[in-house]
C-alpha cells in the first residue's frame, strides 16, 4: 500500500496537533477507547473535547497544552496511508521537531488566524527549516477561522504573508496549497465548509491525496539514478564475507563492477543476497548482503559508499551548505567543525558566510564577518573539508548531501550541501 | 485499521537491526515469545540470512502461561537461538500483581542486573507506536541513563539517520518495529509463515490479543483460530490492543511512569 509521510508546522498554539486529531477522529482513525478516554479526561479538566490529548500523551503535555515531543498517527484515505506526524512548534524544542520533520516529504503547515496570531516567527523557521529538509510540497491550513467569523479577507491576509515568506525562502507557487479551516469545529477538514463559501478550493483531506501524484515518476527516478550503495557491516555468511548495505539510490547489479570510497577499493559483484529468495539486483531502499572479492584491496567498512565504475563520487574539498545551529549550542568558526554524514566524519572550516537569516528579527544579512554560528543561526557558508566523509549535493543524492554537525556527540547543527567543488 | 506495505516496514526494520549491530558493542534482544517479538526474530534473521547474532532474553517471572515455556523451546530449537531465560521472581507482597511494582520495578530491576552483569550495552525491544500514546513518542535509538531512566522531558535528536549520544548512558534501547501497526505484524505473520504463539488463537470463544503473564493479561472475546482470521477480525474492530493489559489504564499515567522507571 502506498503511504507518505507530512510533518505539521507552525508556531506553538497554533493548532497542529487539534488539527491532527480532528483529521483521525474525522477519518475513523483513534481507537474507540482513546477517544473515550480524551473525551472523559476533556471534561474532567473543564474542557470541550481537546483532539490534541490524542496525540499528547504526556501529562505535562495535557496540563500544559504545549506539545514536547514528536510523535505520529496514521490514517487511511482511499486505500493509501498518510502518516500525520506532530511536531512541537516551541522554538527550544526545534530538535524535537527536526527528529519529526526530517523523516517527511511533506507538510501540513499551520498558521493560525485567531486576532494576534497569524504568521508568527517559529512558523518562519519551520518554514526555512522545511526548506533545507527539501520538502516538496506545503499544503497551509489557516486554522481557527470560526475566531475570525469566517472572514476571506483575514484568510487573504494570512496566506499572502505566508506565501511571500515560501517564495522567498525557496518554494515555487506550484507547490504552496492554502485552505482555511476551522479544527475545532471541524471545517474544510474532510468535507467543504459551507461557513465560507467564498473558498474554491479542496478541504484538507482532499488536498493531502494529491502528495501520492508524484509517487511514480519518483520511483523511477530513483532507480535509474547512477547507484549509490551505503555499507552498514560486514559479516560471513556459508558463500564467503558479504558487504552489508542498503541501496540509497539507482539498481545495483550481478556482475557489475562497484568500486567503495573512501577506500578505494573495487569488485564485481559475485553475488546479491537476500534471506529466503534469490535476486540479480538490488534497487532503491532494498538491504543487500553483496558477495564480492576485493584481492588485497581493503574490505569497506561502515559507512563507505559503492558507486558502479564510471558514476563515481569526486572527493570534495569545497562545498556551499545551509547550517542551522540548534538552540543551546554555537558553532567556533576559529575551529573546524565536525562534520558528520551518511558516509563518515570530515572536518570542515568555514571559509565565508555568505547569508545570515535571522527568523526572529526577520532579517537577510549578505556576506557577514562572523567568528561564530550563534543558537538558532540558519546560514548559507562556503566550507573547507578535509576527511573521510564522501558529500554530494542534496538536490541530487539526499542521503550524502544532508548531515549534522556534532559537539561532544551530540548534534549542535544540521546542514545541507547546495554545491560541491573538488577544488 | 491500517494496513501498510509490508516490503517497506521489513527494509526499514532490517536497516535498524543492522545499524544495531554496527554500532554496539554487545546487543540483546528481548523476545517474550509474542508475536511481535517473533517478528523482530524473523526481521533480524533476514538481516543476517538466517543467523542470529545476538543472545535473546525471555524475562521469566515463572508466571508464564505453560504455552509460552513450551513455544520458547520449540522456537529455539527451530531457528537456533541463544536464550537467556532470566528469571524474575514475584515477590509475595505482587501476588495481588499491579503494573508498576511488577512490570515496573521488577522487570527493570531484572533487567538491569542481567544487562550491568554481561555487559550489554543495547536492547532491542519490539514496541510499536500503534500500541500506546507514550511509545508513540518513542526514538528507534532511545538512551537509558545509569538508574535505567527514560528522560523523555529531554530526548536525543534524531535527525535523518543520525543520533545525538548523551553522557551517562547505561544502554541504548532500540526499537526497529516502531512503524509497525498490530495488523502488520499479522499479515507480516501470515506471509512469512511464522510460527504463532497458541494463546494468540482462539479457545472457548476468547483468545489473547496481547500477552503479559498470567497475572496482567485477559483475554477478549474472539471466534478467531487461524491468522486469516484474526486479520479479518482486526480489520473490523475499533478496540485498543492493548485493552486487556492492566498497566495500560492512562487515567492514571500509568505507562508513562513505567517506562520512565524502564519498563519496556
Amino acid at each position: 500500500m502506498k503511504s507518505v509521510a507530512v510533518s505539521l508546522l507552525g508556531h506553538k498554539d497554533h493548532g497542529k496537533s487539534t488539527l491532527i486529531g480532528r483529521l483521525l477522529v474525522e477519518c475513523n482513525a483513534a481507537a474507540k477507547e482513546r477517544v473515550e478516554h480524551v473525551r472523559e479526561l476533556s471534561k474532567s479538566m473543564g474542557k470541550d473535547f481537546e483532539y490534541a490529548f490524542l496525540l499528547d500523551s504526556f501529562r505535562e503535555e495535557r496540563a500544559d497544552g504545549l506539545t514536547m515531543d514528536s510523535t505520529s498517527a496514521k490514517l487511511s484515505l482511499n486505500g493509501k496511508v498518510i502518516e500525520l506526524i506532530d511536531v512541537p512548534g516551541h522554538k527550544e524544542l526545534v530538535k524535537n521537531m527536526l527528529t519529526g520533520a526530517s523523516r517527511a516529504k511533506y507538510a501540513l503547515l499551520v498558521a493560525s488566524a485567531k486576532p494576534g496570531e497569524g504568521f508568527q516567527e517559529e512558523t518562519r523557521l519551520h518554514v526555512l527549516l522545511a526548506r533545507m529538509l527539501g520538502l516538496e510540497r506545503v499544503v497551509v491550513a489557516v486554522t481557527k477561522m470560526d475566531m475570525q467569523g469566517y472572514s476571506r479577507e483575514v484568510f487573504d491576509g494570512i496566506s499572502k504573508s505566508v506565501v511571500d515568506y515560501l517564495l522567498f525562502v525557496g518554494f515555487e507557487r506550484s507547490q504552496i496549497k492554502l485552505i482555511p479551516v476551522s479544527a475545532m469545529a471541524g471545517d474544510n477538514i474532510k468535507t467543504k465548509s459551507s461557513s465560507m463559501p467564498w473558498f474554491a478550493g479542496k478541504p484538507v483531506v482532499e488536498e493531502m491525496d494529491s502528495f501520492f501524484d508524484s509517487g511514480e515518476g519518483e520511483a523511477a527516478a530513483r532507480r535509474q539514478a547512477p547507484a549509490r550503495f551505503l555499507v552498514q557491516d560486514s559479516v560471513d555468511t556459508d558463500e564467503g564475507r558479504a558487504v552489508l548495505g542498503r541501496v540509497e539510490q539507482g539498481t545495483l547489479r550481478k556482475g557489475d563492477e562497484v568500486f567503495f570510497l573512501p577506500e578505494n577499493s573495487a569488485g564485481t559483484i559475485g553475488k546479491i543476497m537476500f534471506f529466503g529468495r534469490a535476486a540479480d539486483s538490488a534497487g532503491p531502499g532494498e538491504n543487500a548482503g553483496l558477495l564480492m572479492d576485493f584481492g588485497r584491496s581493503a574490505f569497506p567498512g561502515k559507512g563507505s559508499v559503492g558507486c558502479r565504475k564510471g558514476e563515481g563520487v569526486n572527493a570534495v574539498e569545497e562545498m556551499q551548505a545551509k547550517l542551522f545551529v540548534l538552540p543551546g549550542f554555537y558553532l567556533d568558526f576559529g575551529k573546524p567543525l565536525r562534520v558528520k554524514n551518511a558516509s563518515g566524519e570530515s572536518n570542515c572550516r568555514v571559509a565565508r558566510v555568505l547569508e545570515r537569516i535571522d527568523f526572529i528579527k526577520n532579517t537577510v544579512e549578505k556576506e557577514v564577518r562572523l567568528e561564530k554560528g550563534d543558537s538558532m543561526d540558519f546560514l548559507l557558508a562556503e566550507l573547507e573539508c578535509e576527511g573521510s566523509a564522501v558529500f554530494e549535493e542534496f538536490a541530487k543524492t539526499p542521503f550524502l548531501g544532508r548531515f549534522v554537525v556534532l559537539q561532544d556527540n551530540q548534534i549542535a547543527a544540521v546542514g545541507t550541501v547546495e554545491k560541491t567543488s573538488s577544488g | 485499521m491500517i494496513e501498510q506495505d509490508l516490503n517497506e516496514l521489513e527494509e526499514k526494520s532490517v536497516y535498524v537491526i543492522r545499524e544495531a549491530k554496527s554500532r554496539y558493542k554487545k546487543v540483546a534482544m528481548l523476545w517474550s515469545t509474542g508475536k511481535d517479538s517473533t517478528t523482530m526474530i524473523q526481521l533480524t534473521r533476514k538481516a543476517f540470512f538466517g543467523k542470529v547474532p545476538f543472545p535473546l532474553i525471555h524475562l521469566d517471572n515463572g508466571l508464564d502461561f505453560p504455552e509460552t515455556y513450551e513455544f520458547r523451546e520449540r522456537l529455539a530449537k527451530q531457528w537456533d537461538l541463544n536464550v537467556i531465560a532470566e528469571p524474575m521472581p514475584v515477590k509475595a507482597e505482587d501476588a495481588n500483581i499491579s503494573g508498576i511494582s511488577c512490570c515496573g520495578v521488577n522487570k527493570a530491576e531484572t533487567l538491569k542486573k542481567l544487562l550491568d552483569r554481561e555487559g550489554f550495552d543495547a536492547v532491542i525491544v519490539s514496541i510499536r507506536r500503534d500500541e500506546h500514546g507514550i511509545r508513540s513518542k518513542e526514538r528507534y535509538f532511545s538512551p537509558r541513563d545509569k538508574a535505567f531512566k527514560w528522560d523523555y522531558k529531554n530526548q536525543p535528536a534524531e535527525i535523518w539517520d543520525f543520533t545525538s549520544e548523551v553522557e551517562g548512558t547505561s544502554h541504548v534501547r532500540i526499537h526497529p518495529l516502531l512503524h509497525w501497526n498490530e495488523i502488520d505484524v499479522w499479515n507480516y505473520i501470515k506471509r512469512e509463515d511464522l510460527p504463532v504463539h497458541p494463546l494468540y488463537f482462539s479457545h472457548d470463544g476468547k483468545r489473547y490479543r496481547s500477552l503479559g503473564c498470567t497475572k496482567c493479561t485477559v483475554g477478549i472475546d474472539s471466534k478467531a483460530s487461524t491468522v486469516d482470521e484474526i486479520i479479518e477480525e482486526l480489520r473490523n474492530t475499533n478496540t485498543a490492543e492493548r485493552a486487556g493489559r492492566a498497566m495500560d489504564k492512562e487515567k492514571e499515567n500509568v505507562m508513562q511512569r513505567l517506562r520512565a522507571l524502564g519498563y519496556m
